[in-house]
């Protein structure tokens, strides 16, 4: 590879890692957060 | 608009138990591809002539960019033109989800390509057509979201994001054709053109899998998306009553 140019190779593939990365936990994240408010909310409606 | 004309699916219960995602397989099986994808692109795959290593970034920008624009906010378009049509809130939820989704794809296009642009032109940014049609494109639906974060009625809030979904879709021709139209530094199409790609085979087969890749990982986060508008619209209805 060349030397000068793999730098910005690298810096891009990190940063389209971090960035879908970030996203997903963060998807993930309030996707099981709002499950489990319908959860609670639901079992508090039946009684 | 009265209610007897919207048709409001309301998930039953044990759709918003269908919304468990511990262990999405469509996920795990996009990132998995995304991420064989990279090794072949970085290991397998010719490092270009010309601009060196930085010419890898392509598997990554491109792709993401083609799902932005033609599966992403297309989609919006056209889930946004349906429910105007229709008035079902399930097109309003796929556009919601669609244009979520696709923001994050184009901000990886927004980031990684003056990254290239660096490498390649000695510039991180140029004001040239493409480039300037797709941070508008990425403000357009960054508002779409913020708009509908500020409107509490929930019919309301679909039809005006609905019609700022189908006109932010109008810039996506204008993109495509941007390369055309004016003069640019951001080069013309090398592989969906009328004539052949112009890249070797392995580097076109390597493109072409990232493309499916990144359509897979598109799809596996809509889907996501997608249950997580059905659990907030479920969670919203149970507060009402």
């Amino acid at each position: 590879m060349t030397p000068h140019t793999a730098v910005f190779f690298h810096a891009a593939y990190t940063v389209a890692a971090v960035i879908y990365g970030t996203y997903i936990v963060t998807l993930l994240r309030r996707s099981a957060s709002v499950r489990e408010r319908v959860r609670r909310q639901g079992k508090a409606e039946r009684g | 608009m009265s209610e007897s004309v919207v048709r409001e699916h309301s998930p039953a219960p044990a759709a918003v138990q269908s919304t468990h995602v511990g262990a999405d397989w469509l996920l795990v099986v996009a990132i998995l591809a995304v991420l064989g994808t990279a090794v072949r692109a970085i290991y397998f795959t010719p490092v270009d002539a010309l601009q060196g290593a930085a010419q890898k970034i392509f598997y990554v920008h491109a792709p993401s960019a083609f799902v932005a624009l033609y599966m992403a906010f297309a989609l919006v378009a056209l889930m946004s033109a349906l429910f105007l049509w229709l008035k079902d809130l399930r097109f309003d939820r796929v556009a919601e989800s669609s244009a979520e989704v696709g923001v994050i794809f184009t901000t990886v296009v927004l980031t990684t390509g003056p990254i290239w642009g660096k490498a390649a032109w000695g510039t991180w940014w140029t004001w040239d057509a493409r480039l300037t049609a797709t941070l508008f494109l990425w403000f357009i639906y960054v508002g779409y979201l913020v708009l509908r974060g500020a409107i509490d009625d929930r019919m309301m809030r679909a039809r005006y994001s609905a019609v700022l979904g189908l006109l932010g879709a109008l810039l996506i021709p204008f993109i495509h054709l941007s390369v055309y139209l004016f003069r640019t530094l951001h080069p013309m199409p090398i592989v969906f053109k009328p004539s052949a790609p112009s890249l070797s085979p392995e580097m076109l087969h390597t493109f072409l899998l990232a493309l499916g890749s990144f359509a897979l990982l598109f799809i596996a986060l809509l889907r996501i998306r997608y249950r997580l508008a059905v659990a907030r619209d479920e969670l919203a209805a149970q507060e009402e009553r």
